[in-house]
């Protein structure tokens, strides 16, 4: 219960966060969340700032290139929306990392099932798919072009063996421990 | 033939290797022991030049091992013609059609001629126990097969260096038995990580242990860290439980 | 593809979860026995499947690469619905614990990459039975291209309904004129390297015996 208010609470603020457009509203709220837990936010400046910064670096300048040339330099504009967008993606990682998704996700039980097995499958798949890009590179003394496909194919083929006999092997798994088929 | 320098790893904000010092001489046998997650697969792949170390230097045949090194394509030839690795899944190793073309893939790279290739194929193939599979697709093996095939798929090349990443964890006791005799029987160098402690007599006789702060904790002679209880416990390598002997219930550190 | 959380106003984000809620549950019924031992764990795999194609990176002639989405490859394999549902959740877990997209951009990439695309490649790919690897190239092709336009549509329409009292802009800046070149001249490549994917995957798989993997060897 206590997991699906969080859910609550996260999807609100994310639309409040739309609904109001005021930079000091958002200054506020980032700076409550930062305050919260400082040590998460040290730790994961840097992926919070890589996940959004192409995007905005590239809407921000150019949207002052495009108004320079109408010669009415909108500075506000860039501040509002790179803060929004700040906020609300602190907002979504803070999110993420202090609630259990499953429960908050369990308004479905079905839904929350097919969530945990799906995602403890991409991560395990993240780890193979790395190693597997290694030991190709390991194995590669001259690179051609050919390579790549080669790579191509056996990460299909790799994955899509895994996926199958996941399926199988999870199924049963489930059987074995009870789960009532509807 | 391998030098390391003051060597860190960190990822994510986590450290996963710290302060390494080692030097390798040619046809030393190390094993590299530690409990999972002590940091031994990351420091095979620095030493395979496929990660890079952020403080320290790694050095292969007095040369530094860097990104600029391999920027070069001569210097990748003749790095990978020599250092070679196997993954703890084999799995991730195996991409071509058969299991033939799967120990030439390293020969062909190098342009020996396919009559040469031919004859050291076989020659694996009748080694590793594989020779009937040489026309199926590698996916068809099973786990232990797989892991012979990685091994003389690597090996074919006749590298100089050959690093191995937990070979006895997916074997049944059976193979591990085998590819321990394979492997004894190569004059090369090797570096074999294992967790198993057990098993460390068997696959060299220089011990490089880590410990669970990703530091070395000991490097020598297997046998004398063998005797040295309170290493092991230190680095997590010996358990207890307790068991019943008749009507005495005792408990003991175990290094099985 | 991942546009951050922040651009897009609810005047459309909340429009497009009512409709996206209604197709997944409109797809959760159309398969038979979803609740069922065996299509949960089916589902997740190809989850997980979909997650890893599109982590592939594929080479482009003249030397560039590009990430495919593998819509064209879960589509042909497992037909529209999956397709749907499965691109929809990857994209939720991006979302949430990848920080790829965001929770507000949800709904708009459900719709436009997942939905639309997923469809636009069995409605191309239908009178192609007969040169069936034409048809899976410019199905997976168009089916990026249409999933561009449509994003490129929703994005260009954002200064025309989210406004200040002067008239400057609240959430994306710029309008049609500029987001339609801007989208479907780079997903070309995307395109190129979708279709590509898809034949090479198809071809991997052709290879399979499916029964014999399905008896449980690894």
């Amino acid at each position: 219960m206590k997991e699906r208010i969080k859910l609550l609470l996260y999807l609100s603020a994310v639309l409040l966060l739309t609904i109001i457009h005021s930079e000091i509203f958002y200054l506020a709220l980032l700076l409550i969340l930062i305050i919260s837990d400082l040590s998460f936010f040290r730790r994961s400046f840097k992926r919070i700032l890589f996940s959004f910064i192409v995007f905005n670096v590239v809407i921000s300048l150019s949207y002052l290139l495009f108004t320079f040339f109408r010669s009415d330099i909108d500075t506000g504009y860039i501040l509002l929306i790179n803060l929004r967008v700040l906020t609300i993606t602190c907002l979504t990682f803070f999110f993420a990392s202090h609630t259990n998704l499953p429960l908050a996700l369990s308004f479905s039980e079905t839904f929350s099932y097919l969530f945990t097995l799906s995602y403890s499958q991409i991560q395990n798949y993240i780890r193979t798919y790395s190693d597997l890009k290694e030991a190709h590179a390991s194995r590669i003394i001259v690179r051609e072009k050919t390579h790549i496909k080669i790579l191509i194919e056996r990460v299909i083929n790799l994955f899509f063996t895994k996926s199958l006999y996941n399926a199988k092997e999870t199924s049963l798994a489930m059987r074995s421990r009870g789960f009532l088929d509807g | 033939m391998v030098e390391i320098k003051n060597l860190s790893f960190g990822y994510n904000g986590k450290t996963i290797l710290r302060n390494i010092n080692l030097k390798i001489s040619e046809r030393e046998r190390v094993v590299l022991l530690g409990v999972n997650g002590c940091g031994k697969s990351t420091l095979l792949k620095i030493m395979n030049g496929l990660i890079f170390a952020e403080s320290g230097e790694f050095f292969f045949r007095g040369l530094l091992i860097n990104s600029d090194y391999f920027k070069n394509p001569e210097n990748r030839r003749s790095f990978r013609s020599s250092v070679v690795m196997l993954f703890q899944s084999p799995d991730v190793m195996l991409f071509n059609p058969t299991v033939y073309d799967e120990v030439a893939f390293g020969m062909r790279q190098m342009k020996k001629d396919e009559k040469e290739i031919k004859e050291r194929v076989e020659e694996l193939l009748n080694t590793f126990g594989l020779t009937k599979y040489r026309e199926s697709p590698p996916f068809e093996l099973s786990g232990g097969e797989k892991q012979k095939l990685a091994l003389a798929a690597i090996l074919a090349i006749r590298p100089n260096l050959v690093l191995l990443d937990e070979p006895m964890a997916n074997l049944d006791p059976k193979s591990q038995g085998e590819v321990i005799d394979l492997l004894y029987e190569l004059d090369i160098t090797t570096v074999i990580s294992t967790h198993n402690l057990s098993m460390a007599p068997e696959l060299g006789e220089r011990t490089i242990l880590l410990s669970e702060s990703h530091e070395i904790l000991y490097d020598g002679e297997i046998n004398s860290l063998l005797n040295n209880e309170e290493l092991l416990i230190k680095a997590n390598l010996v358990h207890r439980h307790r068991h019943r002997h008749k009507e005495i219930d005792h408990t003991h550190y175990h290094k099985h | 593809m991942h546009i951050p959380d922040g651009f897009i106003s609810p005047k459309v984000y909340i429009p497009a979860y009512a409709v996206s809620v209604g197709l997944w549950a409109y797809s959760v019924r159309k398969m038979k026995n979803f609740l069922s031992s065996e299509t949960l764990p089916f589902l997740s795999a190809a989850t997980a499947f979909s997650f890893v194609l599109m982590m592939v990176v594929v080479p482009l002639p003249g030397g560039t690469t590009a990430h495919a989405l593998g819509i064209g490859t879960l589509t042909v394999l497992f037909g529209p619905e999956i397709s749907f549902l499965c691109t929809s959740l990857v994209l939720l877990i991006q979302a949430l614990l990848f920080g790829n997209g965001g929770i507000t951009t949800l709904p708009v990439n459900v719709l436009a990459i997942g939905f639309i695309g997923s469809y636009t490649i069995c409605f191309i790919l239908k009178p192609f039975s007969r040169h069936k690897n034409i048809g899976i190239f410019l199905s997976s092709f168009f089916a990026i291209i249409l999933s561009a336009t449509v994003l490129a549509v929703i994005l260009g329409i954002q200064p025309l309904i989210a406004t200040d009292t002067s008239g400057k802009p609240l959430f994306f800046p710029f309008g049609l004129t500029v987001t339609l070149p801007a989208m479907i001249i780079p997903h070309i490549f995307v395109g190129i390297a979708e279709g590509m994917l898809t034949l090479i995957a198809l071809k991997v798989v052709r290879r399979f015996d499916r029964e014999k993997l399905f008896e449980g060897k690894n």
